[in-house]
């Protein structure tokens, strides 16, 4: 048998019972996709498509193909979602391929979705030649993955499983398949991170980074390592490092911005919206990610006084993700967690009704009365809205947290407890350690939703 | 701010490369007008694959294409008042620059398909072309496409 003859049958096994998705709201792409699939052989009938990300969600939990070819942008969401849900429903990724299709072709971009595992960015247009290759490439990548890739796929699937020892196990012997295993030590540091041990971690990356001075997931393992650690000179050494080897990618913006800030880089902050805010077309996940930095900055600028710098942070939140309701939600519990009560009725004036009524405003304008006015106030507030059908778990806790401490009557404590349960069955232990006063009261509830 | 700080976030990585295509229909002397952009399905050595709307060609018929790449950055921001001189001399200015960007493409369409979407599938081979704007405008994707694939490649190692 030919070499030739030996790689056609390992590819074909690897696609032997294989089902495959085209995601793409193009339909001359999904045309040109699915002659390049014909031409490997996979079969019309394995072949699914859908037109937009819901359909393909839908078909992502329902049939589980072990193939995605998609669009990047998929209306007001982003391809990234999909490979997420992807990689949770089939962790095994040495039996996948999920491929980008993408209309979007910024580095940044794609340096986003490298850094959540996918395996080929395709950009559009492209020659026929080109994505076949490129298919074929990975595919060959996946039939004859190396004894190391095997070793370090399997521990990323017992860590996904939270089988730490095992891992550690599989990593250690991966570590002597490999003279630079610079992705072992990634693992192994994750693992300890996972662990609470961020010194060990700190350790791993180092030492990943002594095999590759450049690693990209050791420079991000070792600079999330050394922020929780609170060496913020160190780690803005390492953001810079990370940034002068590869495009940024936009979930490390609003990193870099709370190193700014911790660093007390301050000016650097509403640069970083100038230099975005420079394009027409903005990505729905970039816009994300800059709206939650501002945002992070805006809180930053409330907290030491500086209310002028943080309501233009705000606003510019507020603009960059035109209005979106979770950035419009963010920004109002913002403003009434820092007392802004005037600036916060002028802002929910503006904002759409989706977010006027909703439970996390509700929530926030709470979070305001819990600090300023008495406890029988709060508690009836906190009642109007919980018997008005207004469901948020701090509503619940506020109400919980002022009940006990005025005393209410048990009949009253235990069906608000069992209501709030009810509603928000993950906070159970919460509501039950208030309610049993192993837990103290909280204050503003400021807690950075964005971290 | 931090020279240091200067490099944290840098432009070019946001910078998207796009087009724009014009086609006009020399056969039925009509303009192509979709309701969403035309768009690039397939690049070939001398010829296209095109999503047109529907009704815009059939088989053999002459195509003009002007294709014109363009990035994601704002356009400067223009002064409010403007005489009429200004105006007609900014159009003209706009044209010219148009016309200077652009790849003009004389083709003939060789395959025309209804796809599901109601749209056609059109493959178009190139008659007169100015082939160094072409190969240039081809090599730029080919470019960012290979700094694409060496990034996927160096992150996932």
């Amino acid at each position: 048998m030919s070499t030739e003859q030996q790689t056609d049958k390992a590819i074909a096994e690897f696609l032997t019972g294989k089902r495959v998705l085209l995601v793409d709201t193009d339909s001359t792409t999904r045309t040109t996709t699915q002659r390049m699939l014909a031409t490997m052989g996979i079969k019309n009938k394995d072949v699914f498509t859908a037109w937009n990300y819901h359909d393909a969600l839908h078909q992502i939990e329902q049939f589980k193909p072990e193939i995605v070819l998609t669009d990047f942008t998929l209306e007001r969401h982003s391809g990234i979602e999909l490979l997420n849900l992807h990689k949770r429903l089939l962790p095994n990724r040495l039996d996948t391929i999920f491929m980008f299709i993408s209309s979007r072709n910024s580095n940044t971009i794609a340096c986003l979705a490298a850094a959540e595992e996918v395996d080929a960015f395709m950009i559009k247009p492209f020659s026929f030649a080109a994505l076949k290759d490129k298919f074929l490439e990975v595919l060959s990548a996946k039939a004859y993955a190396s004894d190391y890739q095997k070793e370090v796929e399997r521990a990323k699937f017992q860590i996904f499983e939270k089988r730490y020892a095992d891992a550690l196990a599989t990593l250690a012997h991966a570590r002597t398949l490999d003279p630079a295993p610079a992705l072992v030590c990634y693992h192994v540091g994750m693992v300890k991170k996972l662990n609470g041990k961020p010194e060990e971690a700190q350790t791993l990356f180092e030492e990943g980074l002594r095999f590759n001075p450049i690693h990209y997931r050791c420079l991000t393992g070792l600079l999330d390592v050394l922020i929780a650690r609170k060496h913020y000179e160190q780690a803005y050494d390492v953001a810079h490092k990370l940034t002068e080897n590869y495009p940024i990618e936009p979930t490390l913006i609003p990193v870099l911005i709370r190193l700014s800030i911790s660093s007390k880089n301050f000016g650097d902050i509403l640069k970083y919206y100038d230099v975005f805010e420079d394009f027409e077309e903005k990505d729905v996940a970039i816009v994300n990610y800059i709206s939650a930095g501002l945002i992070v900055c805006g809180k930053y600028f409330l907290e030491v006084g500086r209310t002028t710098e943080g309501l233009n942070a705000l606003n510019k939140a507020e603009a960059v993700s035109e209005r979106k309701p979770q950035i419009m939600k963010e920004i109002l519990a913002t403003l009434y967690g820092a007392g802004l009560e005037a600036e916060a009725t002028a802002f929910l004036d503006r904002a759409p009704a989706e977010v006027k009524n909703s439970p996390d405003v509700a929530a926030a304008k709470l979070e305001k009365i819990n600090l300023s006015s008495p406890p029988t106030r709060v508690l009836q507030y906190a009642m109007d809205l919980i018997l008005g059908n207004v469901k948020h778990p701090r509503i619940y806790q506020i109400a919980l947290e002022r009940s006990v401490e005025l005393l209410q009557r048990d009949s009253h404590i235990k069906q608000l407890l069992s209501s709030a349960t009810a509603a928000f069955p993950e906070k159970k232990d919460l509501f039950e350690q208030i309610v049993s006063g192993t837990t103290t009261p909280s204050g503003s509830g400021a807690e950075d939703k964005i971290r | 701010m931090s020279d240091q700080a200067k490099s944290l976030i840098k432009h070019d990585d946001f910078v998207e490369l796009k087009y724009l295509v014009v086609v006009r229909n020399t056969t039925t002397k009509t303009e192509v007008k979709p309701a969403t952009p035309i768009t690039i399905a397939e690049l070939r050595p001398k010829g296209l694959v095109l999503r047109l709307p529907a009704s815009a060609c059939t088989t053999g018929h002459m195509l003009l294409l002007q294709i014109v790449p363009k990035d994601n950055k704002k356009p400067p921001a223009k002064k409010s008042a403007k005489t009429h001189e200004q105006l007609v001399k900014e159009k003209e200015l706009a044209q010219r620059e148009f016309l200077a960007a652009a790849i003009e493409i004389t083709a003939k369409t060789m395959l025309v398909q209804l796809t599901d979407d109601g749209s056609l599938l059109v493959e178009v081979s190139f008659y007169q072309f100015d082939e160094k704007k072409w190969r240039k405008f081809v090599e730029t994707f080919e470019a960012r496409q290979n700094k694409i694939h060496f990034l996927v490649k160096t992150i996932k190692e």
